[in-house]
């Protein structure tokens, strides 16, 4: 190719094709000091970025610069993101920045961004991992710092709402190198325990802006694998921590995860109120219909007219009546000759009718009956009972 | 029975008496068992028993202690 001629602006047009092509240079990030830094009165910003070795050129356009957050100035150290191209009628090359965060903390935040992504393309974060929370949780399960004001708060909304709700705390520390793992433990212990339905993770409370632990991949995946539902009160709104896309519930604060936690018992009561009178009513309701259908049986069908359902059966029951009458009736006359036959025999047995045929009955002086010659020979006196009057007697021994 | 198996039951048996289309025998069968659901709910509601614990120690040493939050400051 040494043999064809560009021109100048053919040059450049093909350099800038290049750049903008390049996949690395078209997104790029880039950490540096801001020197020569200028704002044009058209509102985009003109400066270099150098790190002491290297310096390139750089320009932020009016819009983007609009987005900022900071106030960029010579001399501060940033993380600038863009695409490098080049600026044909001044031949140089530049970076175009669309997003200027400080360095140090903006390198962080990177860091978490990226974790953040790496998460949620795990599905840490789906919407249809959330669990939903118990009606009434057995026991409640607190992890906060034992100290602060969160503890306080949490504990105080859960007896309103519930009196008699249970509550396991463990308490942890929050912030610093030692949190994360004292927080994972402690979602792991919680995890284990079976009486305990929900799970509130929150801060301290208090002065700490410091969320690090609530960003560590242990305890956000911890948070994630809880078995039981987990309730963030960690974040502030602006200030959302991974812990927070983690869990299954978000509260802004303490005291409003703790409302989440807990039904008031006073709803609960109402709500079983409630259904116990629809259930009666709803009885009620099923009877009056029943009696209703009954009602139209009666008055639309067959026993709206009686006569006409019982007229062919009519003269089968006339003659069932008489073979009844008939039976009840021999049967009664066999009871009459039973009682009949009864009576004489009781007349056989009666003593009197015995005396008047002409027999005695013979009796000691107190009027009691002597059967037999042994009874009568251990007496001195007797008296004989005739039909018609008493005679008394002496013993004078045995048979002559 | 817990009070969530207790109180989607008796959902279950008030919705399916308000539909209206179960036999009689069956409505009555229904209601007798909501009853005694509505008395388990009230039970539930009523007997919880208010523990405020601590889990402390780790391992072995782990154990429950009453707790006692701290007097705000």
């Amino acid at each position: 190719m040494a043999s064809s001629v560009l021109t100048v602006s053919g040059l450049t047009r093909y350099l800038k094709a290049s750049l903008e092509s390049d996949p690395v240079l078209s997104s790029v990030t880039v950490e540096g000091e801001i020197v020569n830094f200028h704002r044009h009165t058209s509102g985009h910003l003109y400066f270099s970025l150098t790190d002491s070795v290297a310096t390139i050129r750089a320009v932020m356009f009016r819009a983007r610069a609009a987005t900022l957050r900071i106030l960029p100035a010579s001399g501060q150290k940033v993380l600038c993101t863009g695409y490098v191209s080049l600026y044909e009628q001044g031949g140089q090359l530049e970076l175009y920045v669309e997003r200027m965060e400080p360095a140090g903390v903006g390198a962080k935040l990177l860091e978490l961004e990226a974790l953040r992504e790496r998460l949620k393309a795990e599905g840490l974060f789906d919407e249809r991992r959330k669990r939903p929370l118990p009606r009434l949780p057995r026991r409640v399960g607190v992890i906060t710092s034992p100290t602060g004001a969160a503890i306080h708060d949490i504990l105080k909304v859960l007896r309103r709402r519930y009196p008699g709700i249970s509550v396991l705390v463990r308490g942890v520390l929050v912030q610093g190198a030692g949190a994360p793992r004292g927080i994972v433990e402690a979602l792991d212990l919680m995890g284990q325990r079976a009486d305990v339905d929900v799970i509130i993770l929150g801060r301290g409370g208090g002065a700490s802006e410091d969320l690090d632990a609530f960003n560590d991949e242990a305890v956000v995946r911890a948070v994630a694998h809880c078995p039981h539902p987990v309730i963030a009160a960690v974040g502030h709104e602006s200030d959302v921590t991974l812990t927070d896309f983690a869990a299954d519930h978000r509260a802004p604060t303490p005291s409003a995860a703790a409302e989440l936690a807990v039904p008031e018992r006073e709803q609960l009561h109402n709500r079983v109120h409630e259904l116990d009178v629809r259930l009666r009513r709803s009885l009620l309701v099923r009877r009056r219909r029943a009696r209703e259908e009954l009602w139209r049986l009666v008055t639309r069908g067959a026993l709206a007219h009686p006569r006409r359902l019982v007229a062919p059966r009519r003269e089968r029951l006339d003659r069932l009546w008489e073979r009844l009458v008939a039976a009840v009736l021999r049967e009664k006359e066999r009871e009459d000759w039973r009682a009949s036959s009864l009576a004489r025999r009781l007349e056989a047995l009666d003593p009197d009718r015995v005396l008047a045929r002409g027999y005695a009955i013979v009796e000691d002086t107190h009027g009691r009956a002597v059967g037999r010659a042994a009874q009568a020979r251990r007496l001195e006196r007797l008296e004989l009972r005739f039909v018609d009057g008493r005679v008394r007697a002496r013993v004078e021994g045995d048979e002559p | 029975m817990t009070y969530e198996e207790a109180i989607a039951r008796l959902e279950a048996l008030v919705q399916e008496l308000e539909g209206g289309e179960l036999p009689l025998a069956g409505a009555l069968e229904r209601f007798e068992e909501g009853m005694a659901l509505v008395k388990r709910c009230q039970a539930l509601l009523d007997e919880a028993e208010g523990k405020i614990e601590a889990l402390m120690g780790e391992g072995e040493s782990l154990r429950t202690e009453p707790f006692e939050p701290p007097a705000r400051g």
